[in-house]
Parts: structure tokens; C-alpha cells; sequence
């Protein structure tokens, strides 16, 4: 009877085989190891999920993710040779593309709604977005919560000339509210909910998710194209699979060495995604629009910060910007 | 462990159609399935139909921003919103997805209302438009999501199917293939092995042994059949044996009958020669006789001394003869010249017998008794001889004693037994049996020819019966006789007789 049997079971086993070999055909062989450059937090959710997974590997890719303070922090990093990616939401990358940086765009990765708002002490005589006028506001310059600031009061129609803006580093504004530099900033966490924190029911926050969404991007220099190819690609696979799995918020959390309710406030705020789309470019050149505000405007082609054929590669359907 | 032929066929019942229902039911899940996966890909492209549609609308308020835009505006929003209420996920990608879907759907709504909240649309910031149009585009990116999660999950399922039904089918056949060999070990060999036997059996081999391959209902057969056949064989040597005895019987029977035909066709012969000589024997004798006495009566005188007694010698002798041939005579006539048989009365031949011998009978002071004696059937005449010739012995051998005979019958099934019974000299027991014999007599110089016996013999033997003789315990002799009852009777012991004799024989 065994004798019968074994003819069978080597056949189920071959067939078993060839639909593993299948299956894994995508795979690579691991080569050099690939450095990213991520925030801590849910805008690099897709290759934090990825990492914690071990799904990198499984790929056959070495990647190790460092981690930055910010998206503007990893792009240094990445210009400073740190890093093989780096990821950042767009005004960065539409600052460095103004700066001239050589970087390209692989893939947007996520895009943040409400991620930058307002928050004042009341003591200052704000208790409504108008009460705005006239008051000192600080802000991070040219960076998202810089840009935030500004849709939010053309939205309501307050002019940059009818109150005070001021710049600071990040770490400062929180201490110049509390000092009483300014009356206002604009800013995101985990800087406002110190302030929060420090003013207590004085606090007032303005927030509107629907006048600026940040488009958190996939960047790198031109030289990892020729450099990985197969291994970018690979990344790019990688995130597509993670695109369509929900995010284990207790695996990030575990990964990033957090409290998984913190993560927990911010998820319903971050879209995990990986597309190019039309709208990037067109956030960009409206961001690069206002950082030559008051300078002699320079015609920049964002198309030339953009490479969409490793995305292509990988899902075209993923693909919408017009080339 | 002892397994029926039933139970394995039970088995592979169960074995085969429980794997070919699983088959079956494997095959109608994937197909429902996949349609179930359809109808969901259907409900999620009117979605996408619908999300595709705001991009058109958006540019119509941020243009027009009139009573009817709002209007279709809120339709399409409402309208939507309900579909993704409406749309369920068995898994929690999908799910997840979902609801990434409706929150991009509640921020297009208030970014539309923000848009909207201007009175004068040519007053709408630029980028309240772009980030409309921005999350329009997010919804299509998300409704593709969801659409690549429906595939890859069909694609999944549609694999993990495909193995099931392949391992299923692949089990389904080794089943059937296991169970064809099972049903050829357990049941097609042992039938053939059988049917061999069966074959080999009907060719008239008796040495056939059938396997027996296990102790299972087949296994049994074949144990059976062996002992039938031992048994068959056991028969079959009997047989050949009683056949070999009655081919040796009949060639005996057949060789008797030829001796017997033989033997019949020599005592006829006999008989007519006895008859023809004793005839032929009387008319010379009568001459020595009858010239015999003419000298005696005539030369009388002339004879002297031992002449006369010669002469005297020779008419005894003569007269002697005579008798002889006489006698001889009838015993060569009792199977030719027989009365027809009938039913007679025993008691009714006794008598004649006295009759005949009554001068004996009163010389003698003899005396008859007699039982109550049956009817029977048989030759009254020669019956009647054989009461004389006995009761004339009892009267010529009588001792000193007054003869007394008497005359008894029992019944024996179909055949009386007749018993004389005389108190005379008796009988030595070496010559109970030569007494039955022609010529045979006890004394030399004895009355009587020596016939009377035999004849008694041979008509008792004409009648199927036996004669024999006893001693009697007060002396003399007892004369026992059997004669049938009737004529079934009769012709039932004649026919055994034959028989006997010719197994004798």
C-alpha cells in the first residue's frame, strides 16, 4: 500500500512546488542594504507595517528604515547621504526643489488630513479664527504647517497684512506662546499638544481638514535608480501589497517603541496609499508659488522631480499624472 | 482483525462518495464564491461610477454654484454615502478600506460645503477647488484599492479552490484506485479463484483446494467448498466402488442367469430323460416281470433248490425296479405336471393325507393331532404329497411308541411356517440334511425308494418355501416347512430367492 501511495504523494508534492515556485517568483535575492528615512509616526505607516512584518525580507530586500523628527530632517539626511529614501510630505520637497536639490519622487505614500492647525491662548483675546487679526502668529517657515497657515486665512479671508507672522524653529514656538513672542502658532503634535498640555483651558485650537491635505512622499536621489533599480522596484512591491492590508496599529506601535492609543488619535487622519497623481503636481507648483511670494518668480518643472516607471512597473494603475 | 467483504464495501462507499460530495460541494463553494465576489466588484463599480461623477460636479459649483448644483450635489453625496453604508466585507482589508473610503467621502462633502458657503463662487479660494478635485482623486485611488483586494482575494480564492478540488480529486481517485485494487484482492480474486475451482471441479478434478487469502466471507466459501468437496470426494470413491460392486453383480447375475438357463435347460433335459428312460425303462421291466412270474407259475415245479430263489430274486428285484421308476417318474413330473396354485386349505390337505394312509394310520394305531391350520396358496395335490410322504415316514420310522403326529402353523410375516411333528426314531443330526437328497436313505434294506423326501423338498421349493428338519425334544423328529400366504407373497420370496441364489451363485 505505501508502495502505491509514494508516487502519488511525490506528484501532490511537485504540484505543491510549482505553485510555491509560483507564488514566489517575485522574489530577489538580498543584495546591499537600502536606508530609509521615516517619521515616527502613521505618515510612514505603509513601510513602518512593512519593516515590522518582516515583509522587506520576504521580498528578498535589506532595507532598514532611520528614523527623523521630520519629513524636512529625513531630506537632509538623504541630501547628506544618510539615507537611500527618505520620505516627506510635499512642501520639503517643494522647498529642496526651489533649493534646486537633485531627488527624485517614486511614489506619494500618504496623504494627512487636518495634520497642521492652530492653536492660541485664549488670555491673548482669541477665542475665533477672526480674532486672528491683528495678532502675532509664528509659524515654521516654509514648511507644511507654514503653508497650512496661510490657506487657513484666505480661506476666511483674512489678509497676511492685517496681523504679524512670525518664523521660529519648531522647538521654539511652543515656548514663544508660553513667553508671549507671539500670541498664536501654527504648527502640528507633537509640539501643540505640549502646549495644550501647559496651557490647559486657556488653549483654543483652529482646525479645517479641508483646505489643505499633505501629501506624504517617497523621495531619494537620482543616483538610487541606476544604483537598486530592482531593489527600488522591490520597495515600491512591497508597499503596494501593504496598500491593501488595514494598518496593525499595535505592530507600528510595537516597531516604533509607542503607546499604541497615541497612534490610535491619528489614524483616521492619515490615507496610506501609493499612487502619482495629477494633484501632487499641482500642490507642488502652488507651494513653490508661494515660497517666490515677493521674489522674482522662476519657471520650475516640478515633472522634472517626479519618476513614475518604477511605479509603473509595479501598478500602473497607480500611475494618473499625465507625462 | 477479522473484516467482512461488507464492511469493506461499506467503507469504500463512505470513502469514495464521502470524498466525491466534498469535491462536489468544493467546486459549488468556489462558484459561489466567485459569484458573490462579482456582485460585490458590481456594487463597488457603481461606487466608483458615482465618486467619478464629483469631479464633473465640482467644476459645475465652483462655476455656477446655483440652486440646481447644490441640489445634485447633495443627491450625488447622499447617494453615495448610501452606497458605501451599504457595502459589506467579509474581510478585514476590504473593511478597513471601507471606512478609509467613507471618511475621504465626508471630507469631499465638507470640502464641497466649504465651496459652497461662498455666495459668490468667483470668490472661492483656488485651492478649496484643488483639494476637492484632490480628494476625488484620493476616493477613485481607494475604490481601486478595494477593487485590487476583491481580485487578489478572488485570485486567492480561486487558488486555494483549485488546490482543494485538485487534492480532492486527486484523493477521489487514489480512493477509487485503492478501491479497485481492494474490491480485485478481496473480491474479484477470490470469485476467480473460485470460478477456477468451479470449472476445474466440473472438468471432474476432485484435487482442486481453493485458496482460502483471509478469514472474510470469500475466506469461508472457500473453506466450505474444500469440505464439500472432500466430502464430494468421499462420495465419489463410495460411488465408484458401489458401481465397480454392481458391475461385478450384474456380471455375476448375468453369469447366473446363464447358469441358471443352463442349469434349467440340463434339468429339463433331465427331467425328460428321466421321464423317457423311466418310460422307456417300464416296458422291458414289465417283460422280466411278467416272464418272471409266467415261469414261476408255469415251471414252478422245474425249479429247484437255489434256482427258485434266484427266480424269486429276480421278480423282487424287478418289482423293485419298478417301483423306482415309478416313483422317479413323478418327482421328474412335479415342476411339469403341476396343478395351477390357488388358495387352499391346509387343514382340508391334512385330511386327504390322512385319508390316503388310513390302513397305514389303523395298522400302526397312529394318531393325528393338528393346531388350527391356515389357507394359503399353493398346489392342494402336491401340498396333500407332502403331508403324506411326511406322515407316511412318521409312520414307517416309528419307535416304540404309538405314532403320534401332530401338526402346527405359525406365521411369519407373509409366510406360514408348518411344523410336523412326529415321535418316532428321529433323525441323527448328520443326516438332516442328506435326508432331502434323491436316493438318500437312513438304513440299507429299508422300505421305500429313497424318493419321498426329495420330492417333498422340491415341491415345498416349487412353492418358495424351505423345508428342514429338528430334532424334537421328546424324541423324534420335527419337519418344518414354509409356504407363502398368498400369492404376493409367494411371488415376493420366489423373486428374493432367485436372488439369494444368484448371489450365491
Amino acid at each position: 500500500m505505501k508502495g502505491k501511495l509514494l508516487p502519488f504523494a511525490v506528484f501532490l508534492m511537485l504540484a505543491l512546488g510549482l505553485l510555491g515556485w509560483g507564488c514566489g517568483s517575485k522574489e530577489r535575492a538580498s543584495s546591499a542594504t537600502l536606508r530609509i528615512g521615516v517619521q515616527s509616526n502613521l505618515a510612514s505607516a505603509l513601510l513602518i507595517q512593512a519593516k515590522a512584518e518582516g515583509a522587506f525580507a520576504a521580498q528578498g530586500l535589506d532595507v532598514d528604515l532611520v528614523m527623523y523628527p521630520s519629513g524636512k530632517r529625513a531630506l537632509e539626511g538623504l541630501f547628506a547621504g544618510e539615507v537611500d529614501l527618505a520620505t516627506s510630505a510635499e512642501m520639503p520637497l517643494s522647498v529642496a526643489a526651489l533649493e534646486g536639490k537633485e531627488f527624485k519622487i517614486f511614489a506619494e505614500i500618504c496623504e494627512l488630513t487636518d495634520g497642521a492647525w492652530i492653536v492660541a491662548d485664549r488670555e491673548r483675546g482669541i477665542h475665533s479664527a477672526s480674532d486672528l487679526r491683528g495678532k502675532r502668529i509664528g509659524t515654521q517657515k516654509h514648511s507644511a504647517v507654514h503653508y497650512f497657515l496661510i490657506r487657513f486665512l484666505q480661506a476666511r479671508e483674512i489678509e497676511l497684512t492685517e496681523l504679524q507672522l512670525l518664523f521660529f524653529p519648531a522647538e521654539e514656538l511652543h515656548e514663544r506662546l508660553l513667553a508671549g513672542d507671539i500670541d498664536a502658532y501654527s504648527m502640528r503634535n507633537p509640539f501643540i499638544a505640549e502646549t495644550l498640555k501647559a496651557l490647559g483651558p486657556r488653549a483654543v485650537e483652529f482646525h479645517d481638514p479641508v483646505i489643505y491635505v499633505q501629501m506624504f512622499c517617497l523621495a531619494g536621489t537620482p543616483e538610487i535608480r541606476t544604483r537598486s533599480p530592482e531593489e527600488l522596484v522591490g520597495i515600491l512591491e512591497v508597499l503596494h501589497r501593504q496598500e491593501r492590508k488595514p494598518l496593525d496599529l499595535n505592530k507600528i506601535a510595537g516597531f516604533l517603541n509607542v503607546d499604541p492609543k497615541l497612534l490610535q488619535d491619528d489614524v483616521e487622519r492619515h490615507q496610506p496609499l501609493l499612487t502619482l497623481r495629477q494633484e501632487l503636481i499641482l500642490m507642488m507648483e502652488a507651494e513653490l508659488a508661494m515660497l517666490q511670494e515677493g521674489a522674482e518668480p522662476r519657471e520650475i518643472n516640478v515633472l522634472n522631480w517626479i519618476c513614475s516607471d518604477e511605479l509603473m512597473q509595479v501598478t500602473p494603475a497607480a500611475v494618473k499624472l499625465i507625462r | 482483525m477479522r473484516t467482512s467483504i461488507r464492511s469493506r464495501l461499506r467503507m469504500i462507499v463512505l470513502l469514495c462518495g464521502g470524498l466525491g460530495i466534498l469535491v462536489v460541494a468544493s467546486v459549488q463553494w468556489k462558484t459561489h464564491r466567485f459569484y458573490q465576489n462579482l456582485a460585490k466588484i458590481d456594487e463597488l463599480d457603481e461606487v466608483n461610477a458615482h465618486f467619478s461623477e464629483i469631479n464633473q460636479l465640482a467644476r459645475d459649483l465652483l462655476k455656477h454654484g446655483n440652486e440646481r448644483t447644490r441640489t445634485q450635489w447633495y443627491s450625488l453625496m447622499d447617494h453615495i454615502e448610501a452606497e458605501l453604508a451599504a457595502l459589506e466585507f467579509i474581510n478585514e482589508d476590504a473593511e478597513g478600506h471601507r471606512e478609509h473610503l467613507v471618511r475621504t467621502h465626508t471630507l469631499i462633502r465638507e470640502a464641497g460645503d466649504r465651496v459652497m458657503s461662498y455666495e459668490d463662487p468667483a470668490r472661492v479660494p483656488e485651492f478649496h477647488g484643488d483639494q476637492l478635485f484632490l480628494l476625488a482623486s484620493r476616493a477613485g485611488d481607494q475604490v481601486e484599492v478595494l477593487f485590487g483586494i476583491l481580485y487578489q482575494r478572488m485570485q486567492q480564492e480561486e487558488l486555494w479552490t483549485l488546490i482543494a478540488v485538485f487534492v480532492l480529486t486527486a484523493a477521489l481517485i487514489l480512493s477509487l484506485m485503492l478501491s479497485g485494487f481492494h474490491v480485485y484482492r478481496y473480491i474479484a480474486r477470490p470469485l476467480l479463484a473460485i470460478r477456477e475451482g468451479l470449472r476445474q471441479t466440473g472438468q471432474g478434478n476432485l484435487d482442486v483446494k481453493l485458496p482460502v487469502y483471509r478469514d472474510d466471507e470469500f475466506g469461508q466459501l472457500a473453506t466450505d467448498f474444500n469440505r464439500e468437496l472432500e466430502n464430494l470426494k468421499k462420495v465419489t470413491s463410495s460411488r465408484d466402488a458401489l458401481e465397480r460392486e454392481i458391475a461385478q453383480r450384474k456380471q455375476a447375475e448375468a453369469d447366473l442367469e446363464r447358469t441358471v438357463q443352463k442349469l434349467e435347460s440340463s434339468n429339463a433335459e433331465l427331467e425328460q430323460f428321466a421321464y423317457v428312460a423311466s418310460h422307456d425303462l417300464q416296458q422291458p421291466l414289465r417283460m422280466v416281470s411278467s416272464f418272471s412270474e409266467l415261469l414261476m407259475e408255469r415251471y414252478e415245479d422245474q425249479f429247484e433248490g437255489e434256482a427258485k430263489t434266484w427266480l424269486t430274486f429276480a421278480a423282487d428285484g424287478a418289482k423293485r425296479m419298478q417301483e423306482l421308476i415309478h416313483d422317479l417318474l413323478d418327482y421328474s413330473r412335479l415342476n411339469t405336471r403341476g396343478s395351477p396354485f390357488g388358495t387352499i386349505s391346509l387343514e382340508a390337505c391334512m385330511a386327504r393325507a390322512e385319508l390316503y394312509l388310513l390302513e397305514e394310520m389303523v395298522s400302526n394305531e397312529g394318531r393325528l393331532t393338528h393346531d388350527t391350520l391356515p389357507e394359503l396358496w399353493g398346489d392342494e395335490n402336491q401340498i396333500t404329497a407332502v403331508f403324506q410322504n411326511l406322515f407316511s415316514n412318521a409312520l414307517k420310522f416309528r419307535s416304540d411308541e404309538k405314532p403320534h403326529i401332530h401338526v402346527s402353523a405359525e406365521q411369519l410375516g407373509g409366510m406360514w411356517q408348518i411344523s410336523v411333528a412326529d415321535n418316532g426314531k428321529g433323525i441323527p443330526e448328520a443326516f438332516r440334511e442328506k435326508v432331502f437328497s434323491i436316493f438318500q436313505r437312513l438304513e440299507s434294506g429299508q422300505e421305500g425308494t429313497g424318493i419321498g423326501l426329495a420330492s417333498v423338498r422340491r415341491i415345498v421349493a416349487r412353492h418358495g418355501g424351505e423345508i428342514w428338519v429338528d430334532a424334537n425334544s421328546g424324541g423324534g423328529s420335527i419337519f418344518r416347512f414354509t409356504l407363502a400366504a398368498s400369492m404376493d407373497s409367494m411371488n415376493s420370496t420366489m423373486s428374493q430367492t432367485v436372488v439369494e441364489r444368484k448371489m450365491d451363485a
